[in-house]
């Protein structure tokens, strides 16, 4: 018979026994997410209310045990996996949409509302929830607020910063506040911003106030097949660079198209070498202006095959191949590393040459699947994790396309946070200096060490040895059988 | 000369004017290990936001940094200098036909580094957001001199925490904005400006939220009250249809876009314009539009009292109708961009601690936001300008704490003067 330690006792008289997992068997659970990593949470939680949250975390805080809020675990770095014992604090049965106000165009929700859900219950208004993340139909609105998470349309509408005006959050010391509220912005230093995309590590979230928009008037979604990445890439770039925005610019190349054909069957031609899912929004009249100039520079880059979605599920069909492109890549690989890199998009076609000819090189198949209007790359590094030979492959080549995208004056991370996967990599970009100033937001929410340890910054070896060394570590002992 | 860099009724004892972000870092680690306080200038616009500085030996003049670091127009990205004006940015943007989304005021003086920390509002803000919305980087030097960055020049970015927020609306308390990373947009090939009139604040904002929900993005919705809105529309009734009431309140919709999509735009503008009961409305175009718009902005000399509240949309009706209908000034001011919120007030004459007061409860009373953004510099020693921010003010305290320990960077001027 396992013993109940006095942490799981004092955690039981807040919510229900059965709310709290602390066997090691049903941990296990709990030891991964949608990344690479794993680690055995102390135990895991799953309270009812923002009062529950407040209790759990004065227990944690007697306890001297930190706490990792987790949403839907789809993240991909690593974010939502507790280290240092934590407790996982799972947000999903805080999952209400507490109020629709339709004329100020703002929704007060609880953070494990799935994003697609707060979408569908705001639409009878004629309103979305821009930030549209892959996952949407699993990830939660405050995992989006950790992640700071994008999404297909945030090129034209920003991503989930530019639309949240607010969080009811508690910190280390129980304290439940307000960071903004339910208009745009309030006095004082803009705590809410830093808070967003701080990937739990400095409270947690209980309300969100989201802001939204109305549904555009008209739609339409194209797509160009083209015989090269190079072309596609060309035309993203002239697209940008003509000022028109429109509301996604996605592209696949050949091996996603492989996965995603026979999985959803959405008729491309079989000698695409990639293609590009455009969609234009907005009136009647801006959707016709935009689409004809968009049309016009696929074809100046040699379009072989060229057409618009003629209803909303031929609509439907074209997003499933983009959205859920990852999960068909397991037609291919037994396991997928998603590279969440970002470059100016001008810098397309010759990144996307690279990162061919380093699959070649390393003889390692990399699917490309990527938000190209704004240049957030999502090479998926196709491997079998079961032989350390691939894994060890698969994480040189992670590295490689972080410094390619580091070396163009791009960014380490899009949308899917460092987490623990690429800590190691932030001296490429920061500063000790910087990493320093950032450290200290911490102590100023009162949150040294209390929540989400062990993430985002880089351990003192990681600053001086080989990123991928230490994940291989990690991942060795259990994960390779 | 140190006359010009006087503030809260103190003139520093010392000048800086670095013309690098190295010599901003040489110029604050000297200050900082001489155990002085600085206060950080941009173009001097926006000086009076903000508590009274309890401590003032050095003015940082950061007009020197005045350069643009680099841009890539097909990129839609540019990194500027903080003491580069918002008009010397735009006129270089201008000759790629790109523009940042972002207006202020005495754009020829007003400088990135000071309206980013001021949080200053415009127009535009409703559709394009504030300038939080629009940075996507930024490197900062901190009070003690040291040299940091966050961002990138990216348009998507979340590796580390996003430091940026944290300066925009700092006053400068935090550290020292030397460069900014903007992400930028092309500029609109057609604009038209429709210019309406009401009898009341509220029937304004009634309209303007209208037009504002409605199927498309206008570029602004701006509501103007007080006595320059009333003469602007009396000016525009008598050259065309319409009535004008003795207090009329003016509503400037901008539309921008293809040339087709102004054109609807328009259309369904006047149609609910007509619907919603405006005494009356004009098309303007060219530069009738921009003598428009100019209505939107200050005159001198400056108001004796200005208070920026931000509000739901459907609480600024009532609130700008209470705002419009004090009579206890000389003269009233009142701009109100509707998508986003803002309402900045501005009066003279008189102005009184009690006065102030009941402005700011009837801001508070509508569940909005307020600061008090210039008053008489005898009123600001008995209130904090930012109003009571409740449990996060404790966070603000230990994040001034955290970034400026020595209380180098405008001490007392931030929130619970800190």
């Amino acid at each position: 018979m396992q013993e109940k330690s006095a942490l799981v006792r004092d955690l039981e008289k807040v919510v229900e026994p059965t709310h709290v997992v602390w066997k090691p068997e049903d941990l296990l659970v709990y030891e991964y997410d949608g990344s690479i990593d794993r680690n055995n949470p102390g135990a895991v939680v799953v309270p009812a209310s923002a009062e529950q949250v407040s209790e759990i975390i004065n227990i944690a805080r007697k306890h001297n045990v930190p706490v990792v809020p987790r949403g839907a675990g789809t993240g991909l770095s690593g974010g939502a996996i507790a280290m240092e014992g934590a407790i996982v604090l799972v947000l999903t049965r805080l999952n209400k949409v507490l109020d629709i106000d339709q004329e100020n165009r703002v929704a007060i929700v609880e953070p494990g509302l799935v994003n697609l859900e707060l979408g569908q219950a705001v639409a009878p208004y004629g309103l979305q929830y821009v930030p549209d993340p892959s996952s949407q139909s699993a990830c939660t609105i405050g995992g989006n607020v950790g992640e700071n998470a994008g999404g297909p349309h945030c090129l034209a509408y920003g991503v989930t910063t530019n639309h949240v005006l607010g969080m009811e959050v508690v910190l280390a010391d129980g304290t439940v506040t307000w960071l903004g509220g339910d208009s745009r912005e309030v006095p004082g230093y803009d705590l809410r911003g830093v808070f967003i995309g701080s990937e739990g590590t400095l409270g947690v979230v209980t309300k969100v106030a989201v802001r939204l928009v109305p549904i555009p008037e008209a739609i339409r979604t194209m797509v160009a097949a083209f015989p090269s990445v190079e072309a596609a890439s060309e035309t993203v770039a002239d697209i940008v660079a003509s000022g028109v925005i429109p509301g996604a610019v996605e592209m696949i190349d050949r091996l996603c198209i492989e996965a995603v054909e026979p999985a959803f069957h959405p008729g491309y031609p079989e000698d695409a070498q990639a293609i590009l899912l455009v969609e234009v929004d907005g009136l009647v009249e801006t959707v016709a202006e935009q689409a004809a100039l968009v049309e016009e520079l696929c074809r100046k880059h040699g379009t072989t095959d060229w057409r618009t979605a003629e209803d909303e599920t031929e609509r439907e069909t074209l997003w499933a191949s983009r959205k859920k492109a990852l999960g068909a890549l397991g037609r291919l690989a037994p396991n997928y590393y998603l590279i969440d890199g970002v470059i100016p998009p001008t810098r397309l076609p010759e990144t996307m040459s690279k990162i061919n000819a380093l699959s070649d090189e390393l003889d390692i198949p990399i699917a490309n699947v990527l938000h190209a209007g704004d240049g957030n790359l999502h090479p998926c590094i196709l491997f079998d994790s079961r032989d350390p030979v691939q894994v060890e492959k698969a994480l040189i080549a992670g590295g490689r396309i972080l410094e390619m995208c580091v070396e163009v004056g791009g960014a380490l991370s899009g949308e899917h946070g460092i987490g623990l996967e690429k800590q190691g990599y932030l001296p490429l970009v920061f500063t000790d200096e910087d990493l320093e100033a950032m450290a200290r937001l911490k102590p100023a929410f009162g949150a040294a060490g209390m929540f989400n340890p062990g993430k985002i910054f880089p351990t003192d070896e990681q600053r001086t040895g080989l990123p991928h060394g230490a994940i291989m570590q990690r991942l060795t002992a259990d994960m390779v059988i | 000369m140190t006359e010009s860099y006087k503030l809260d009724g103190i003139t520093p004892s010392r000048i800086e004017r670095p013309d690098t972000v190295d010599n901003l870092s040489t110029v604050l680690k000297s200050i900082h290990s001489d155990r002085q306080a600085a206060v950080l200038w941009g173009g001097g616009t926006r000086m009076h936001v903000g508590n009274t500085v309890a401590r003032y030996d050095a003015a940082v003049d950061m007009t020197g940094l005045n350069r643009i670091v680099d841009y890539r127009p097909p990129d839609l990205v540019v990194v500027a200098e903080a003491g580069m004006t918002i008009a010397a940015l735009q006129t270089e943007l201008g000759k790629n036909n790109q523009r940042l989304p972002f207006d202020v005021q005495s754009a020829d003086s007003a400088t990135i580094g000071g309206s980013l920390a001021s949080n200053t509002v415009g127009p535009l803000c409703g559709r394009y957001g504030g300038v939080r919305d629009l940075v996507i980087g930024m490197s900062i030097v901190q009070a003690d001199g040291t040299m940091t960055k966050s961002g990138g020049s990216v348009v998507k970015n979340v590796a580390g925490y996003d430091m940026a927020r944290l300066h925009i609306g700092a006053l400068g308390t935090l550290g020292a904005i030397a460069t900014v990373a903007f992400k930028i947009g092309p500029v609109p090939e057609v604009m038209r400006t429709i210019a309406a009139w009401f009898d009341s604040a509220e029937s304004a904002a009634i309209a303007g939220i209208r037009i504002t929900n409605g199927a498309f993005m206008p570029e602004a919705v701006t509501l103007v009250a007080g006595q320059r809105a009333s003469a602007k529309a009396s000016e525009l009734a008598a050259d065309g249809p319409g009535k004008v009431s003795d207090n009329a309140v003016m509503l400037l919709v901008a539309l921008a876009a293809g040339p087709a999509t102004v054109e609807r735009q328009v259309n369904d503008t006047t149609a609910t314009l007509g619907g919603a009961m405006a005494d009356g409305f004009v098309v303007l175009d060219d530069d009738l539009q921009f003598a428009a718009w100019s209505l939107t902005g200050q005159q001198s000399p400056a108001p004796a009292l200005s208070i920026r509240s931000t509000v739901k949309p459907t609480a600024a009706v009532g609130l700008l109708g209470a705002l419009a209908k004090l009579d206890s000034f000389d003269d009233t001011h009142i701009v109100s961009q509707i998508g986003f919120g803002t309402i900045e007030a501005h009066f003279r004459g008189d102005v009184s601690g009690e006065v102030v007061r009941s402005v700011r409860d009837a801001v508070i009373s509508t569940g909005g936001a307020c600061m008090i953004e210039r008053c008489p510099s005898e009123l600001k020693h008995e209130l904090d300008v930012f109003g009571d921010l409740g449990a996060p003010l404790e966070v603000m305290r230990r994040m001034k704490q955290q970034f400026d320990s020595a209380g180098t960077l405008s001490p007392g001027r931030f929130a619970g003067r800190i």
